[in-house]
């Protein structure tokens, strides 16, 4: 593993709702003090189900959100208190891939305009430099550079989802925040993305933080796990430790949940979570997940367990499964 | 019952519901689009049937006309553009093609019904759920409202949510994605239809909220002898509930099984890649393996076997002629010249 590339320290998000409109103060704790490091080259993933502040902790980590409280240091510097040139710089090195290929693309743009508008912001490359470096990123991500005076309905789902990825590697980034991906699209177009994806790391060194909430998908593409309940991270390692010997009641809950492809293990022992995720507004007191865990104990009412070390991983549990 | 004579005309009935018990039959259905470009087939020539009691699987990419396949059994293939020119659709004993649009709208909703892909748009903002789940039960089934409004109670509690007296309150927005599936499920069910279509009714849903939609499913099932079609690009989802699966591509079935089969022994090049193509929780690092290529464009869609420009093991002979759905193992279809004669 290489050195911290990025690093979280107490980094909190609140929304706070306490409008006159509204009857009384309600507060979202969506990100809920997390410490996270980012290793160099690596790729670190971040599960959870939907509402748990997976999303609100990437846009955090880009600033595209100020935090209530902590910090985000990028190479050992606070990135919420850099100047207007450093944030520039900041913003080169740290790209975004987006969910959803349909929306993340201006439709009026043509394909050359949306993948070189990153240039041209940061006043990289224009004429026709700028358009030769068009055409290698369009090589680069398998499309054909003749499209490039194209719109983006007349791609489909992947092949939207390589421009978004061409635009997010023109400025030549090291870090790729990349938020679900794969999951609009469909198997086949996935496995492509997956290994464009990968081949893209080995190339340039690329590290990746990858947002799924799809347990395979992120068994491929992952060196560390990160697991988020309820604006928490629960249990945090290896992805192969983590997969066979999950600490955390919740991750052993996912994993379980996670379809297989074998009907002759349909009929196998499933432990299924009960309800939805409980509200992020006034969370339970004690452990988060008490609520829904079965192995739950007096202690877990009361007291929030600390995410601490347990055999070379991370793991937020009174009663961690296994040593 | 018992003491009185069973008639000649009784009998061959109850022969004719043993031997088949099919719900759903359909045979050669076509489903074409006249576009300004031409002539768009998005459904060709598929035939399958469901059992009763039994769930049946589509698969495929997007665009493979799947969902139009469910839309063709629901009458609303979307015109002008869209028709269905040829083949049937047989629901228990009743040919829905022949039916006006006013038996039709009977039908859909009473007899069949669907579940959509997002629990989100299908949903009615302006009204509470309750209000909408017991629409559907004083329109087809012409219930009072107090008489409605207890049975979508009973259906709220069937589908298992939480708190249903105050759900049926709340409106749309106020419940969470996988309360609103199960909504969307409720409200598909309260006639207690024979045929529910449910397409991709998990794709927008969190791994452990999809493990519970599917449970439901399986339960619902057993519990109302329904038949069920579930359509899904997702090969996990298929291993875990289905029955029989159909795997479509380019408007065509191209293999058809019983799951446990198509598993062990499945025959078609595309079908192979789908399940190669599946990442899974064991393996790690490696590369996936992807089908080259894109669906072709239906409008100039290639000589021959639909597939044969993606296909590895594809022969001068693929280019040729379009091979036919075979039966190379017993009730294992599959449209490959590899398997033919």
């Amino acid at each position: 593993m290489g050195d911290i590339l990025m690093q979280s320290r107490n980094l909190k998000k609140y929304f706070v709702d306490d409008s006159w409109l509204s009857k009384e103060k309600t507060v979202v704790k969506a990100v809920d003090d997390i410490e996270l490091e980012i290793y160099s080259k690596e790729t670190l993933a971040l599960v959870g189900e939907s509402g748990c502040g997976k999303s609100t902790l990437a846009r955090l980590l880009i600033k595209l959100l100020s935090p209530t409280e902590g910090e985000v240091l990028y190479k050992g510097k606070n990135v919420f208190s850099l100047n207007r040139e450093e944030t520039m710089q900041f913003k080169r090195q740290v790209q975004f891939i987006f969910q959803d290929p349909y929306a993340s693309l201006n439709p009026r743009l043509k394909v050359a305009d949306i993948i070189g508008e990153p240039l041209t912001t940061h006043k990289l490359a224009h004429g026709k430099d700028k358009q030769v470096r068009v055409e290698q990123l369009m090589n680069l991500v398998g499309l054909r550079p003749e499209f490039m005076h194209r719109y983006p309905h007349q791609f489909s789902g992947g092949q939207r989802q390589r421009i978004g990825i061409a635009r997010a590697l023109a400025l030549k980034p090291e870090l790729l925040i990349c938020d679900e991906p794969v999951s609009a699209l469909d198997v086949s177009i996935q496995s492509q993305i997956l290994n464009l994806l990968k081949d893209l790391q080995q190339q340039f060194g690329l590290t990746y933080f990858f947002i799924s909430h799809n347990l395979s998908v992120v068994r491929y593409m992952a060196d560390r796990v990160c697991v988020m309940f309820l604006g928490k991270v629960v249990e945090l390692g290896r992805c192969e430790e983590l997969f066979e010997q999950p600490l955390h009641p919740y991750t052993a809950f996912l994993l379980n949940a996670a379809p297989v492809p074998d009907p002759k293990l349909r009929n196998r022992k499933r432990m299924l979570l009960e309800g939805d995720v409980p509200s992020p507004i006034n969370p339970p007191p004690g452990c988060r997940f008490h609520t829904r865990c079965p192995y739950v104990q007096e202690v877990c009412w009361v007291e929030e367990p600390k995410l601490s070390e347990v055999g070379g991983r991370k793991c937020a549990c009174h009663f961690p499964l296994a040593k | 019952m018992a003491d009185c004579p069973i008639t000649d005309e009784q009998h061959t009935k109850v022969a004719a519901i043993d031997e088949t018990n099919t719900m759903l039959k359909v045979t050669g259905l076509k489903t074409h689009f006249f576009t300004t470009k031409g002539v768009l087939p998005a459904v060709d020539d598929v035939s399958f049937s469901v059992k009763r009691g039994k769930i049946l699987g589509i698969v495929g990419e997007s665009g493979c006309g799947k969902s139009m396949t469910a839309l063709s059994i629901m009458g609303l293939v979307p015109g002008p553009a869209g028709k269905i020119v040829g083949g049937g659709i047989v629901l228990d004993g009743k040919n829905l093609l022949t039916l006006t649009e006013k038996e039709m709208c009977k039908v859909r909703g009473n007899e069949v019904s669907m579940i959509f892909q997002e629990p989100m748009t299908s949903l009615n903002p302006v009204y509470t759920v309750g209000k909408q789940v017991m629409e559907a039960v004083i329109l087809h089934q012409h219930l009072g409202k107090a008489e409605a409004r207890e049975k979508a109670l009973e259906m709220f509690k069937l589908v298992g949510i939480p708190e249903p007296e105050k759900r049926l309150a709340a409106y749309p927005h106020q419940l969470s994605g996988g309360l609103r599936q199960r909504v969307m499920i409720a409200m598909a069910l309260c006639c207690r239809p024979k045929l529910l279509i449910a397409d991709e009714p998990t794709t927008a849903l969190d791994v452990t909220v999809q493990a519970q939609i599917l449970q439901l499913m399986k339960k619902l099932q057993t519990e109302l002898n329904s038949a069920i079609i579930l359509i899904t690009h997702d090969m996990g989802v298929v291993a875990e509930v289905c029955d029989e699966v159909v795997i479509m591509y380019a408007g065509k079935i191209v293999e058809q099984a019983d799951v446990f089969e198509l598993f062990e022994h499945c025959l078609h090049p595309y079908t192979a890649g789908l399940m190669k193509a599946l990442p899974t929780l064991q393996k790690s690092g490696g590369r996936l393996y992807n089908i080259p290529g894109m669906l072709p464009n239906l409008l100039q869609l290639p000589k021959g076997c639909r597939f044969y420009p993606r296909c590895e093991q594809a022969t001068p002979l693929c280019a040729e002629e379009e091979p036919e759905l075979t039966e190379p193992r017993p009730g294992h279809f599959v449209r490959c010249v590899k398997y033919q004669g």
